[in-house]
């Protein structure tokens, strides 16, 4: 071989193995990478791993993506890969009991038609093809459940998504859900009648009904719901403690004022049940329910208020707290994702044991000074303005909301209590035969308890979250508590993938500035606005004087003495110049953080080059002909 | 064997400390690393508008490296063999008793470490986000290493060039342009076209051979090995051709 022809052809040839290489690896190596994320971001969790490998009958998934559109999507085009890769990382783990097929849906194809009948959304992209991107799962018994659309938003949640599709496949018949409350909307089947949130929980699980007199609970129920509960005698209490210890998944919703109480059955008539709390099981938890009610200000939900004369008018009442997202936990997959207020109806607070061995978190909490209010004046009709005259801000903020975790012992150290029977033989009888029925005592969780509880009842109420005119959520009342009770339904590996964190990091130092700013700002901003208001009612009050007695004389001020001319001319000059402090103000808003930004800004371009450059002029000294001496 | 691991490594010491010193011998490495911070900083601050994403977060400041590596790397590989053959001293430097797998290797970690020191003088980036917050400082070194592997196969790609040309400004071109090609083709612009033309599964084969499809996971903070073999590979290639297009012009000059 000559040189000349030499070169050509080993370039060729190490090129050509290159490509070769490349192609035969880059699939073969598919999934090996090390995860260097704080949260490990991009690792199968444990929880996934664990519905994975418990698969019994074969689970379908099908990704729809359309390639080409996606394509032009940075955003959409990353994610498909990450879903492509998370899906054979699922594959792997699950073995052949996950099938997993692609398709993409070009316009007027059979792929087109199955993502249309299975309800992937068709996303309308400017000018070329609609975007479908979405995933199908389907089991062996022709359920399907569907994703119609992967927003890359939602990165945070895709493994708990698809984790939860899943298991829900795997799993068809629905968990059972039983509920307990002496609340009129929470009682019956919820097919068409009765609470929002209890038709709800009646579309997506089965419902079974607590009578207030129960001799026995749901042989299969999954999770227990109670919403104001009865006050319980031991032998209730006894049932629901040991379904505690079993099962262990429990929303217990409290109120110290329930303001939506009905009363029993012969309205207004039967003695009205105000407060239900923990009973017996607070001591055992280490959480009880505060005695009085709390008002909130910084909260206050605006609310439709009498102004007299058969007017209404809309004002803030601090007796009703919208907690905004600020105030819940952003940790907690029942509340992280949560964009509006829940709204809460004189709720109580949540007194945590500091000494509990239970492990708790608080998923929502008050503003940082709510005042304590009466559970007995809470629980009437008590406007805004007799609430604010009752008002003594406290200085801390309280629990709304909690979740209870980890392995709990019997409230009933004794054992089963027996029975209080009915009197009448032939219901005796038969509660006899339903008490027998229950398992024997336990003493600890078989099975580690997740349990919600919440200091306020009334917030299944429709009127706090649901506008009544087209039936849509104004507020997250509803989301909040369908999140629990999925999250508490799911099992147990379900519940560890929500320990995962947002991957948002945000700059604190600045949110900080922004916070310190806007309350050094907004309480001098309402000083001045204050004074300013003053300062024009005592001008008019002047003028006022002046007009009635000078006008005809074309002399404003005639009537007003000395005193008050140098009075007027001052609130002018006082006017003016508030004004132009609260300008000032709004311009002052931003300025530290502006400096902050633009110091940084002026180090990270040229403090670099500032001191490469200096680099360089020490050496170029040092070099320079005669610096050796 | 034993004699040609002796002559790569005397090459390779050689040629690194010539190279280093020659690089820092004149204001051309100092320029070059100051504009190189500048742009840099100007490209994260005023066009990502980092301060206003409001997150203690590198992303904005990592997106550019590639584009940047792209212009300005292969004008610090432009003038490593190119000179050699203007100023003649390939044959006398050839005639020693090196090898020239290791002077090509020395030459090009001389350029490495140049490009390396440009990203140790990011650290006021580094310290600005531990500053406004508290970052993911694990996956922030992982995404500053795979930065470095990456601008070596930049460097690869222009020393290779230079030895095919005898003009420096020609070299930078050509390696410009060919370091463009391995950049866009992970550009959603160049694969959508690619994907219209070609079909969606040749979209996504080109886009396996791009600098952005494997620098983004380890922007995201994932080490994945494919990609660092891929890049790893990539500097082997191009220093592979680098020896070959470097002896065939020994073998003519003789």
């Amino acid at each position: 071989m000559t040189p000349r022809a030499f070169q050509p052809a080993a370039t060729a040839l190490i090129v050509a193995i290159f490509v070769a290489v490349v192609l035969i690896l880059q699939p073969v190596m598919r999934g090996a990478r090390a995860d260097f994320t704080e949260q490990k971001l991009y690792t199968l969790s444990d929880g996934t791993k664990n519905v994975l490998r418990s698969i019994d009958e074969p689970v379908d998934l099908t990704f729809v993506y359309t390639r080409r559109t996606g394509q032009e999507y940075p955003a959409v085009r990353a994610y498909a890969t990450r879903i492509r890769e998370l899906l054979d990382a699922y594959k792997a783990v699950a073995g052949p009991d996950l099938r997993i097929r692609e398709i993409d849906p070009e316009p007027f194809s059979e792929a087109e038609d199955e993502a249309l009948a299975a309800g992937i959304v068709a996303v309308d992209t400017d000018g070329s093809d609609p975007l479908y991107f979405g995933l199908i799962g389907g089991n062996t018994v022709d359920d399907e459940r569907v994703i119609p659309f992967l927003a890359p938003e939602q990165e945070e949640t895709l493994e708990y998504d698809l984790t939860r599709l899943i298991a829900r496949l795997d799993r068809p018949e629905p968990p059972t859900v039983g509920v307990l409350s002496t609340l009129q909307g929470m009682s019956g089947d919820g097919r068409d009648s009765g609470y929002t949130f209890l038709q709800e929980i009646a579309k997506s699980f089965t419902l079974k009904e607590i009578n207030e007199d129960f001799f026995s609970l749901p042989e299969d129920m999954d999770v227990l719901v109670m919403v104001h509960p009865p006050v319980l005698n031991d032998w209730q209490a006894w049932l629901v403690d040991q379904f505690i210890l079993r099962q262990g998944r429990a929303i217990i919703l409290v109120d110290p004022a329930a303001k939506t109480s009905q009363g029993s059955a012969f309205a207004g008539m039967g003695e009205r049940q105000i407060r239900s709390d923990l009973g017996r099981f607070g001591d055992v938890w280490g959480v009880t329910l505060s005695d009085d009610a709390l008002a909130d200000t910084e909260t206050a939900l605006p609310i439709q208020a009498e102004a007299g004369e058969g007017r209404t008018t809309v004002l803030r009442h601090p007796l009703y707290l919208a907690a905004p997202p600020a105030l819940m936990s952003h940790d907690s997959l029942i509340t992280a994702d949560l964009g509006r207020t829940v709204n809460f109806g004189a709720p109580g607070a949540l007194i945590l044991d500091e000494e509990s061995p239970f492990e708790t978190e608080v998923l929502v909490r008050t503003g940082p000074a709510p005042s304590w209010i009466p559970a007995d004046r809470a629980v009437t009709e008590l406007s805004a303005q007799d609430t604010l005259e009752l008002y003594e801000a406290q200085d801390t903020a309280q629990p709304l909301a909690i979740r209870l975790h980890g392995a709990l012992v019997s409230a009933f150290p004794d054992g089963a209590p027996t029975p209080d029977m009915p009197d009448d033989a032939v219901l005796a009888e038969l509660a006899r035969a339903e008490a027998e029925k229950s398992p024997p005592h336990i003493s600890t969780s078989e099975r580690d308890a997740e349990i919600l509880i919440v200091s306020d009842a009334d917030m299944v109420d429709d009127g706090l979250y649901v506008n009544l005119e087209n039936s849509t959520a104004f507020a997250d009342n509803g989301n909040f508590l369908m999140n629990a009770l999925d999250v508490l339904s799911g099992d147990a590996n379900l519940l560890s993938l929500r320990a995962r964190a947002s991957s948002r990091r945000p700059m604190t130092r600045v949110e900080a500035m922004r916070d310190a700013a806007q309350e050094r700002f907004f309480d001098e901003q309402a000083r001045l606005e204050s004074s300013l208001e003053q300062s024009q009612a005592r001008l008019q009050e002047l003028q006022q004087v002046g007009s009635t007695d000078g006008f005809f004389e074309g002399d404003l001020k005639a009537n007003l003495n000395d005193e008050e001319r140098a009075e007027l001319t001052q609130l002018r000059e006082d006017i003016v110049e508030t004004r132009s402090r609260l300008r000032s103000i709004e311009r002052d808003f931003r300025r530290e953080i502006d400096g902050l930004e633009s110091w940084l800004k002026f180090i990270n371009i040229f403090g670099g080059p500032i001191i490469i450059g200096a680099i360089g002029l020490f050496v170029w000294w040092r070099r320079r002909p005669g610096a050796r001496a | 064997m034993k004699v040609w691991l002796e002559d790569t490594l005397t090459g390779l010491r050689a040629s690194y400390l010539r190279e280093l010193r020659a690089y820092f011998a004149t204001p051309l490495a100092y320029v070059f690393i100051a504009i190189f911070l500048m742009m840099l900083g100007f490209f994260t601050w005023e066009a990502s508008r980092f301060f206003d994403t409001g997150a203690a977060d590198l992303s904005p400041f990592f997106y550019w490296h590639p584009w940047l590596f792209m212009i300005f790397l292969p004008a610090l590989s432009m003038r490593l063999w190119a000179d050699e053959g203007a100023d003649g001293t390939a044959e006398l430097l050839l005639s020693l008793p090196m090898t020239i797998t290791g002077l090509a290797t020395g030459k090009l970690l001389a350029a490495w470490t140049v490009a390396a020191l440009s990203l140790v003088f990011t650290f006021p980036m580094w310290i600005t986000v531990n500053y406004l917050g508290s970052p993911d400082n694990a996956s922030i070194m992982l995404t500053y290493m795979m930065s470095l592997v990456m601008a070596g196969a930049y460097l690869s790609i222009g020393a290779a060039v230079s030895a095919l040309v005898n003009s420096q400004v020609l070299a930078y071109i050509i390696g410009v342009v060919i370091a463009f090609a391995f950049t866009a083709a992970g550009w959603p612009m160049v694969t959508g076209a690619v994907a219209g033309m070609l079909g969606a599964a040749v979209g996504d084969l080109v886009a396996q051979f791009s600098f952005l499809t494997h620098f983004e996971t380890a922007e995201r903070g994932v080490l994945e090995f494919r990609s660092f073999l891929f890049f790893i590979g990539f500097v082997a290639l191009w220093l592979a051709l680098n020896v070959i297009w470097v002896s065939q012009r020994r073998s003519a000059a003789r």
